[in-house]
């Protein structure tokens, strides 16, 4: 509850009010650690639909000669994408990664169902080291670190 | 070689303006700034959305390899706001996932 305080003081137009009781409400679901790191990994999954969305609207505009509906339609959708986050538990340095990870693997799938460009076996591979890398960051056991 | 100094300056670029967007978004919402800082934000995102599209290669690779820089990015970014130093295993598993982007990216086809 001490959030709402701390939102009241520029509450644009109650837009802070509305998002912060969504949070609230959201996070109250997430009472164990599993719970979390689903909310965690639905929230980056949604940040990523928006993110790519977003961009792919705007690419649509540039590229293909999609019109400037496009690129408004794209930058809306991007604006919510930064929104996204702030939904984030404050405590996610690292998961960060994680998101780089799950971004990896829907631009791929984005591109080979919206654009037909399968990808190739570099894709593939180069894909697969990106995933590697980021369990590292995200998987190692650390010494200052409990394990749960 | 001046194709890929181009290509990587184009996509740090874009984490720039990404991660810089969604700071501004952040110090809106949850560090309670005024709205210009939300559609500040909005339009450096909009700006960002911009930047992938100067890549040559199709949509999926270009955002699927931007996804590596992004780690990278990310851990930069912890490191010269959030001051926080990356531990050796970050710094590892960030070149691994360097290399990945230049195997799908650089590969000559």
């Amino acid at each position: 509850m001490e959030q709402n305080e701390r939102y009241s003081k520029n509450d644009d137009f109650g837009i802070k009010k509305y998002l912060i009781n969504m949070k609230i409400a959201l996070e109250s679901r997430c009472v164990s650690r599993k719970q979390c790191f689903t909310y965690t990994i639905l929230l980056f999954i949604l940040a990523g639909i928006f993110e790519i969305g977003g961009g792919y609207f705007i690419w649509i505009c540039l590229r293909e000669g999609g019109g400037l509906p496009f690129a408004f339609l794209g930058a809306i959708v991007l604006f919510l994408y930064g929104i996204v986050p702030t939904f984030q538990p404050a405590d996610f340095h690292r998961i960060y990664a994680t998101y780089g990870g799950i971004f990896v693997v829907m631009s791929i799938l984005w591109g080979w169902v919206f654009e037909k460009t399968a990808p190739d076996t570099y894709d593939l591979i180069g894909a697969l080291i990106i995933l590697v890398g980021v369990s590292i960051i995200y998987y190692w056991p650390r010494k200052d670190e409990v394990n749960e | 070689m001046n194709d890929i100094i181009i290509s990587l300056g184009l996509f740090f670029l874009a984490a720039l303006f990404e991660i810089g967007g969604g700071y501004l978004v952040w110090l809106w919402l949850r560090e309670d700034k005024k709205i210009a800082f939300g559609i500040l934000g909005g339009l450096t995102l909009a700006i960002y959305g911009i930047i992938p599209t100067f890549q040559h290669a199709n949509f999926g690779r270009v955002y699927a390899a931007y996804g590596g820089i992004f780690i990278v990015s990310s851990l930069i970014w912890g490191l010269l706001v959030d001051k926080k130093n990356p531990d050796k295993f970050e710094i590892i598993g960030a070149f691994i996932a360097l290399v990945g982007v230049f195997i799908m990216y650089y590969t000559p086809r």
